[in-house]
């Protein structure tokens, strides 16, 4: 090292001494020989920048879990101490018919999900990216999301009734057999409210879809169609593929949001008539704040949560598997 | 040494101004005005409540501040949560009857039995009314609200095709046949939109049958599928397949525009909607009328439902004292007049001004007030809500599918069973 000069980068000293500067393959000078203090202080140090978000975590969300996990082993009304029942809240749930038909309608919302707002998202971006005028039919498309679920529920509940838009147009149409009332009979009344919510859920599904689109390089469409492949065959073969990352983002999404669906039910039939319409976020609700059964609405909400994190965690790990093939 | 010197003097002073401070703060207490919270889940109630607190301020040094929620859901989760704590509101609206009774059970309410046999006393409130507000011969909560459960008919209808009001159960069936012929439904009914609106019309048929049928059956005695009871949903079975309720899905979310348009001659309800029907600009006494349900048979001849909305005061509220003394002033004729006035409501004061009464509803409440109809509770307070929250929803497939009455009140039955096995036949 030369003198008052600047420190050789290409030399590391192994043993600093107090009047030498180590220099590092950064060129980078290192501090002072740490104090067992300092070295604890910076094996720390990392973790100390995450400790805001892990304590807004930990203390919104860990908390809650682990609370509502508590909580599901419990008897409890909110007003008298919560009482240790074990598995007895999760017996009651697989036993009660209406926790049954709240899955199977569940189910039907995930599918109805899957198809309406999913199939039909990626069909209208396809659709969409090559028809002129598509910013007007984007927009108009887009603008229910800008709504509130209640609104979307009550502007809904006027097309569905006996005398409502839907049915005069199928009268005006001569199709009077098709008029029914939309909401009173299971299952229609959950199909109706499936496609109110895709009425909402379309447009955001799409956008992702054409941003999806967007992103799959010209060149391979290009060579494709040198190639001599037809519409059909660049949708299927080059574009769906090169979609995956976009769907599996759309489909947990909607599978997510279809197992939460609460508040358009809610509003539109209460779950009802007779529970026909119930979902088991309705389910859990009607638990927790109607009948004030806190222990076995956080069963279902167990429940409810278990099925969630599983089906994303094997959907995600299976399309991630193929995105790396 | 000296900086300890000069530190002495004024922490001798400090610690003698403190008890001087403190006795001073209390006498302050008792002279300054005390505000207590009071929430509900009904922001129409807001201006009757400070207005009510502001008088009170002024006659007893007893003021409110009125807390609202906007989720009846949420505002229940919050009293229940807070009810066991210091934090209870110290003021708040519940519903009554069975509605409360858990409340009571755990010792979360204040007894109100002495302010109320007060009043009753003076003559302000029948000594009847009292039973629905606490169980056992102990009240638990104050009469803010009672409402009567009576059939509204649009009077632009009937003059249309010259009907008067019936007075007996043949004249409603005939009226009822009148209407329906003259392509306008007779009742209105939704169980779509509203899933509880299915128990109106079996409370009503008991009722107007054999109250004390009705009573038994609530309180577990009678089973829902007892012969006499499937009988008298026999006779509203024949009603639903006649046609004389609208059909399922007829309604959004608006009850009044049919019955405003006139394509629903009547709705049986309760006189809360009149405030409803005032906001759609149909007034009381001019386009609509209202009557009690004619018996079906002599005893249902004087039989009235009704439904109240308790104030109660938390047993655990460091402010339960204060809150007792103005429970006192809010029943009192004086509280109750101004309350009346400033919310278009009727009061349950015996006492209370004609003037301040909804016009439509004098006659009714004089007829109460002579001790001309028996009260029963509506059925959503009438019997535990345990039972009630899945009997609705059974009686809601009913009106959906008359059809099927027995597997109905065999269902009802059953849940009524498991919630009084469970409650070790309370």
């Amino acid at each position: 090292m030369q003198a008052g000069g600047l420190p050789d980068t290409n030399q590391v000293s192994t043993e600093p001494h107090r009047n030498e500067v180590p220099v590092t393959s950064l060129g980078r000078a290192p501090l002072e020989t740490p104090t067992r203090a300092q070295a604890v202080f910076r094996k720390i140090e990392p973790y100390l920048y995450l400790l805001p978000a892990l304590l807004l975590v930990g203390g919104l969300l860990l908390y809650s879990v682990a609370h509502t996990l508590a909580i599901s082993f419990t008897d409890w009304d909110l007003i008298t101490p919560p009482r240790f029942v074990g598995l007895q809240n999760y017996v009651d749930a697989i036993r009660d018919p209406t926790f049954t038909r709240s899955f199977s309608n569940t189910l039907i919302w995930t599918g109805g999900s899957l198809l309406l707002p999913v199939g039909g998202g990626l069909l209208l971006a396809v659709l969409l990216e090559r028809i002129p005028g598509q910013r007007v039919l984007k927009t108009l498309i887009y603008l229910p999301a800008i709504l509130s679920t209640t609104v979307i529920a009550a502007i809904w509940s006027y097309v569905y009734t006996n005398n409502g838009v839907l049915n005069e147009t199928l009268r005006w149409a001569g199709l009077d057999a098709l008029a029914r009332p939309w909401l009173v009979w299971a299952p229609t009344n959950t199909l109706a409210m499936i496609v109110a919510a895709s009425w909402r859920a379309l447009g955001p599904s799409m956008v992702l879809f054409l941003v999806g689109l967007q992103t799959i390089p010209p060149e391979l469409i290009e060579a494709a169609k040198i190639d001599g492949a037809g519409e059909r065959t660049l949708f299927w073969r080059i574009k769906l593929p090169l979609l995956r990352p976009i769907t599996a983002i759309v489909v947990i999404m909607s599978v997510i949001g279809s197992f939460m669906t609460f508040d358009l039910v809610w509003v539109m039939t209460q779950g009802g008539p007779g529970r026909s319409s119930e979902t088991l976020a309705v389910t859990m609700y009607r638990q927790a704040f109607i009948m004030w059964r806190m222990g076995y609405a956080g069963a279902v909400a167990v429940i409810l949560s278990t099925i969630v994190i599983a089906f994303s965690i094997f959907y995600l790990r299976a399309t991630l598997k193929r995105s790396a093939l | 040494m000296n900086r300890n010197k000069n530190a002495f003097l004024p922490g001798l002073m400090a610690l003698l101004l403190i008890p001087a401070l403190l006795l001073g703060g209390s006498i302050a207490a008792q002279d300054d005005p005390v505000v207590i919270d009071w929430a509900n889940d009904a922001a129409w109630h807001e201006a009757g409540q400070d207005a009510v607190g502001e008088a009170s301020l002024d006659a007893t040094g007893i003021g409110v501040n009125t807390v609202i929620f906007s989720s009846t859901d949420s505002y229940q989760a919050a009293v229940r949560g807070a009810l066991p704590t210091d934090d209870a509101f110290p003021l708040f609206d519940w519903w009554f009857g069975y509605r409360m009774k858990d409340l009571v059970d755990a010792g979360l309410l204040a007894d109100v039995t002495d302010i109320w046999q007060t009043h009753i006393d003076k003559g302000e409130y029948p000594a009847s009314m009292m039973g629905s507000f606490g169980f056992d011969g102990r009240a638990y909560g104050l009469p803010k609200m009672i409402n009567y459960w009576v059939v509204f008919y649009n009077k632009h209808v009937f003059a249309e095709h010259g009907l008067e009001v019936p007075t007996t159960w043949d004249e409603l069936v005939a009226v009822a046949e009148a209407l329906k012929s003259n392509g306008v439904t007779p009742f209105g009914l939704d169980v779509v939109g509203c899933r509880w609106c299915s128990f109106i019309w079996f409370e009503e048929m008991m009722v107007r049958v054999d109250p004390a049928l009705y009573q038994s059956v609530m309180s577990g005695e009678t089973a829902y599928n007892d012969p006499q009871v499937i009988a008298i949903m026999e006779q509203w079975r024949d009603l639903l397949d006649a046609g004389y309720f609208s059909q399922p899905g007829d309604y959004g979310d608006d009850w009044a525009e049919p019955f405003v348009s006139g394509s629903v001659g009547m709705y049986l309800i309760g006189d809360w909607w009149t405030a409803g029907l005032e906001r759609a600009g149909f007034i009381a006494g001019e386009d609509y009328g209202i009557f009690v349900m004619p018996g079906i048979t002599e005893a249902g001849n004087s039989s009235l439902i009704i439904e109240g909305r308790p104030l109660l005061l938390a047993e655990n509220s460091p402010q339960r004292d204060v809150a007792l003394e103005f429970a006192d002033y809010f029943m009192s004729v004086e509280g109750q007049t101004i309350w009346a006035e400033t919310s278009d409501i009727n009061s349950p004061n015996l006492l209370a001004p004609e003037e301040t009464r909804p016009g439509h509803l004098v006659d009714l409440a004089n007829a109460v007030a002579n001790g001309e109809y028996e009260l029963y509770t509506r059925y959503w307070e009438a019997t535990p809500p345990q039972i009630v929250e899945q009997v609705v929803d059974l009686l809601g497939q009913f009106v959906l599918d008359p059809a099927s009455l027995q597997t109905t009140m065999d269902g009802a039955e059953q849940i009524a069973q498991d919630y009084w096995a469970s409650a070790g036949g309370e």
